[in-house]
């Protein structure tokens, strides 16, 4: 019973019909949680004088989807590059635990809102940037596999320049998972796309996802896209989260329905507060 | 109706024949004023307005070069000319290529050497001529230096430019996959860098001819600066010109071979694509 076969209505998160290569294959949804737990305290990032974190306290379970929203400029990507590894914390501190709560090391992978790919290695070369140095024949395998995931299969010889944006970011997140992360950090991973594009990329998203449930972290600034997408959203002002709420809708979830239309203003409402 | 299913085949007639004519004529277009300035002063010679002294008439030129092309010598001159053009490159080359690289990476090694460089970037190396005779005299051994002096800072330059501008973003990238050291040298920094490399490759074959003259006319038994400056001697001006011709020739030469490298080499570059049919 972990099929659910989604594209009956063929609609995405927010009730409108989708491109039909992303609805057409039924989601393998995997249940139990592979993903590893984050716990922050008391995190804290200071740019010389410029404090932009604040003592951040969080507990993300194994496998949760959080979407982080915020003003520009309220910490929400730096919180992210905290967390890949990208910067040190000045205070505070990250600690990444596995089912039985130990410590552990994550196997994390980002996704800029920029795709950066290499130009000069063909698609297929650049989702193997994503599984470091090994073995010729698996890579080529899980290459593959990992293209044939984004649907982008056909395209593996091609160099990243004839590509159009949506499928950059589908190569990018390919890249990303290529690896199997047991955390992935989505950095306005849909920001630089035009709205039609969001929507199939959107749903994209939320199938690897549900599939292979990792820990997401997504940061956005489009609060609609967190309700449709997150388990939990936050919201971050002036280096502080000031708002924390778990959205249990069930998935794939209709967009403009009152409730979510209602949360939507909750949140509009803390980031402007 | 009948405007509506008129409308694209009259748009679409007379295009494809334009189109044919353009490429045609097209190719051509490069060749137009050579031969015009040829074949006017071929005809100006023949009837005596320009004195065989001073410039010979192209068919005397092409004389020469059969003359020359016969009897051996031309291909003696020419391959010592392109003996001592291309160590003069590897040498100059190498060492520009390398210290660019270092530069372009190492701050450390860029605060070091980098002042110095551009403070001799900025002496014409055909300056050094009267102290590269005393250091080296007039052997094989100056000419090398000079011309490897002359091609080392295009080289130099282009190779620190293009590592530094290799995307920030991209170099971000490939550490948060787990690049570092020569993995990210080799999948990013270098080919990001390229481009730029070949900029200074082909500016520096300019340079590499333009030092080459120079150095050959100073002293040498054999190469085109050395025919060229015999023939001076006998007042050939023939022979003169043809030298002039064959370094044009060797110049272009080189060019093309750097440019099909670099269309080899770049192919992911959007400039080297070719357009696809939609």
């Amino acid at each position: 019973m972990s099929e659910i076969i989604n594209p009956v209505r063929k609609t995405n998160a927010w009730g409108k019909e989708i491109e039909p290569e992303f609805a057409a294959r039924p989601v393998r949804e995997r249940h139990e949680a592979r993903g590893v737990g984050i716990r922050l305290t008391g995190v804290a990032k200071a740019f010389g004088d410029v404090s932009v974190l604040r003592g951040i306290d969080l507990d993300v379970p194994a496998g949760q989807f959080l979407a982080i929203v915020g003003k520009s400029g309220c910490g929400k990507s730096t919180l992210l590059r905290l967390l890949v590894g990208l910067d040190e914390v000045t205070g505070g501190s990250i600690a990444f635990l596995d089912e039985s709560g130990a410590e552990t090391r994550p196997n994390a992978r980002i996704v800029f809102q920029e795709p950066r790919l290499l130009p000069w290695d063909s698609v297929g070369g650049n989702v193997a940037v994503g599984l470091g140095e090994g073995g010729r024949a698996e890579r080529v395998a899980r290459v593959t596999a990992a293209l044939n995931e984004v649907q982008l299969t056909e395209k593996a010889k091609e160099w990243p320049a004839r590509l159009s944006g949506g499928q950059r970011q589908r190569v990018a997140l390919a890249r990303a998972l290529v690896s199997r992360p047991d955390f992935l950090a989505l950095d306005e991973p849909l920001g630089a796309l035009d709205a039609l594009t969001r929507i199939t990329m959107q749903s994209l998203v939320e199938r690897v996802w549900r599939e292979q449930r990792f820990t997401a972290l997504f940061v956005t600034h489009d609060v609609a896209e967190a309700v449709a997408l997150a388990d939990r959203v936050i919201v971050l002002d002036e280096g502080r989260i000031v708002l924390d709420v778990t959205v249990d809708h069930e998935r794939p979830r209709e967009r403009g329905t009152a409730d979510l239309a209602e949360l939507e203003g909750r949140l509009l409402k803390a980031i402007f507060a | 109706m009948t405007l509506v299913a008129d409308l694209p085949k009259q748009a679409a007639l007379p295009r494809p024949n334009f189109e044919r004519w353009r490429s045609r004529l097209g190719g051509l277009l490069p060749l137009l004023l050579p031969v015009t300035v040829i074949a006017t002063w071929q005809t100006a010679s023949s009837l005596g307005l320009i004195g065989s002294r001073l410039m010979p008439a192209p068919l005397d030129v092409v004389y020469a070069f059969w003359d020359k092309a016969s009897s051996g010598q031309l291909a003696i001159d020419v391959l010592a000319s392109a003996q001592r053009a291309i160590s003069g490159l590897l040498v100059g080359g190498s060492i520009g290529f390398a210290l660019g690289l270092a530069n372009g990476m190492s701050k450390f090694s860029y605060a070091l050497t980098d002042t110095t460089l551009q403070m001799l970037r900025t002496i014409p190396n055909l300056a050094l001529i009267p102290l590269v005779i005393l250091w080296f005299g007039i052997g094989e051994e100056a000419k090398l230096f000079l011309t490897a002096l002359g091609v080392f800072f295009p080289i130099y330059l282009n190779t620190l430019h293009g590592v530094r501008n290799v995307d920030p973003q991209l170099i971000e990238m490939g550490r948060v996959y787990g690049m570092s050291g020569w993995t990210l040298f080799r999948k990013v920094i270098f080919p990001g860098a390229l481009p730029s490399i070949f900029v200074g490759l082909r500016f520096s074959l300019g340079i590499m001819w333009l030092t080459l003259i120079v150095a050959e006319s100073m002293a040498a038994s054999a190469g085109i600066g050395h025919m060229a400056n015999q023939a001076r001697e006998f007042m050939l001006t023939d022979v003169v010109v043809l030298a002039l011709v064959i370094y044009a020739l060797l110049g272009k030469l080189a060019d093309v071979l750097a440019k099909t490298l670099e269309s080899l080499t770049l192919q992911w570059h959007p400039t080297f694509q070719k357009p696809v049919k939609a």
